[in-house]
């Protein structure tokens, strides 16, 4: 899964995939801006079929806690 | 240079002229038609200007070229076709509206909707007409110092907050202030939906617009107002695909608005890009203005955009004439400023003492 998410973080801010680790942060450390990573949470939504709780989105900081996260939702 | 509209058919819809000032300057002067460039657009259109030029002088490396649009015109229309994501962001909305009905809070307070609740004799109305004049309008443009600016962008930077939920945070603390401390406010806040780079670099506008309501109480810090109203607008970029027209009619449905009433006062576009990019040579001098074409669909509209000069802050005001005067807008901006930096200065003040305080 954190292939998939690399692989998705690239669409939207320029990193190298090989610097992205599950500790990246998605604002501090790659560069999101907020419409950036809420339009981003939008396609992992379509990419994994889950739905996003909007009051759990304050808790997905880096990018281990998005796949840890997508995971609860497909269990 | 042109007088009245473009063509909308066989035209490039846009002039481009050099000219040679009396002091000196030489620039470019730009004139294009809003349907086809908007600011972002024309920031990004004058740095490849300058870079081809850096590229001709200097040697500078050209601009990457443009993603493409129709590609994402392409995304779009799948969007719209019924997708998931489409009845997702329509079934968000639909709850929004029906969650609570908001309340028009005017930029000169309360008589606006007390005139019109006596008017239709119902006490009970929260919608306004706020329009109804001319389209005749101006520009009124304040500028804010670089170093009062640095003082606003560090604090965005220092408490995780944007710049334009800041803002929206002094403009709905006016509202409240001027409208008997109201404390449920609504602001038309727009999004440029450009978040991936292809949309990024594709060319084109993709702005939508979607009403920022927030209520913050009196007893609020105003660090907590500024969360709430990042909260509100992370919410409604995860579903700003939504056209908003739709939106709007929705809501106009479900309260039943006469034609023309409104709930927000004003709308506010942030510009984050600015001219001034490390990739050129800093010596490299240019100015940039933003002229009024005389016309306006709406009565009030803010944007906040960086100065390409000195990176300062530019307030312009684009109002009708028949509504507000260039007073009006001078008392505004300096409100919104004191607030701005009041709040800035005391984020954990209460919204009561900022406001009692300004």
């Amino acid at each position: 899964m954190l292939e998939q998410i690399k692989n998705i973080i690239v669409n939207y801010v320029e990193v190298d995939t090989n610097t992205i680790t599950e500790d990246s942060e998605f604002i501090a450390d790659l560069g999101f801006s907020s419409y950036d990573f809420m339009s981003f949470l939008s396609e992992i939504e379509d990419e994994f079929d889950v739905e996003i709780d909007e009051r759990e989105v304050v808790k997905i900081l880096t990018v281990g806690q998005a796949i840890e996260y997508i995971k609860s939702l497909q269990a | 240079m042109v007088n009245g509209p473009f063509e909308r058919f066989d035209s490039p819809m846009n002039k481009v002229v050099m000219i040679s000032m009396p002091d000196g300057f030489k620039g470019i002067y730009l004139l294009v038609d809003h349907m086809t460039m908007d600011a972002q657009s024309i920031v990004l259109f004058f740095k490849d200007v300058i870079t081809i030029y850096c590229h001709k002088m200097y040697g500078y490396d050209y601009s990457k070229l443009l993603a493409s649009y129709i590609e994402q015109l392409e995304k779009d229309l799948k969007y719209e076709a019924n997708s998931k994501a489409l009845n997702r962001d329509r079934a968000y909305w639909k709850e929004v509206i029906e969650s609570s009905k908001p309340i028009y809070t005017d930029i000169q307070g309360k008589p606006r909707l007390q005139e019109q609740r006596e008017e239709t004799s119902n006490p009970n109305q929260c919608a306004a007409m706020n329009d109804g004049v001319s389209n005749v309008a101006d520009i009124a443009q304040f500028h804010l110092e670089p170093e009062p600016s640095d003082v606003l962008a560090k604090f965005c930077a220092d408490n995780n907050v944007s710049m334009v939920c800041l803002l929206l945070m002094a403009i709905r603390t006016y509202l409240q202030k001027v409208n008997d401390n109201q404390p449920d406010v609504s602001i038309q806040s727009t999004c440029a939906r450009r978040a991936t780079l292809n949309e990024k670099k594709c060319g084109g506008s993709r702005i939508h617009f979607f009403p920022c309501r927030t209520i913050v109480n009196l007893d609020n810090t105003f660090i907590e107002g500024c969360k709430i109203i990042q909260e509100s607008q992370n919410n409604m970029f995860r579903h700003a695909n939504l056209n908003p027209i739709e939106y709007m009619t929705m809501r106009g449905q479900y309260y039943k608005n006469a034609p023309g009433q409104t709930y927000e006062p004003l709308s506010l576009t942030y510009q984050p890009l600015s001219m001034r990019s490390s990739d050129v040579p800093q010596e490299i001098n240019y100015k940039s203005n933003w002229y009024s074409n005389g016309v306006a669909a709406q009565p009030l509209y803010l944007t906040v955009m960086h100065r390409s000069l000195d990176n300062g802050l530019d307030f312009c005001f684009e109002y009708k004439k028949g509504k507000y005067t260039y007073e009006d807008l001078q008392s505004i901006y300096y409100f919104i400023t004191r607030i701005l930096f009041e709040g800035v200065k005391n984020p954990n003040a209460t919204v009561g003492e900022v406001i009692s305080n300004t």
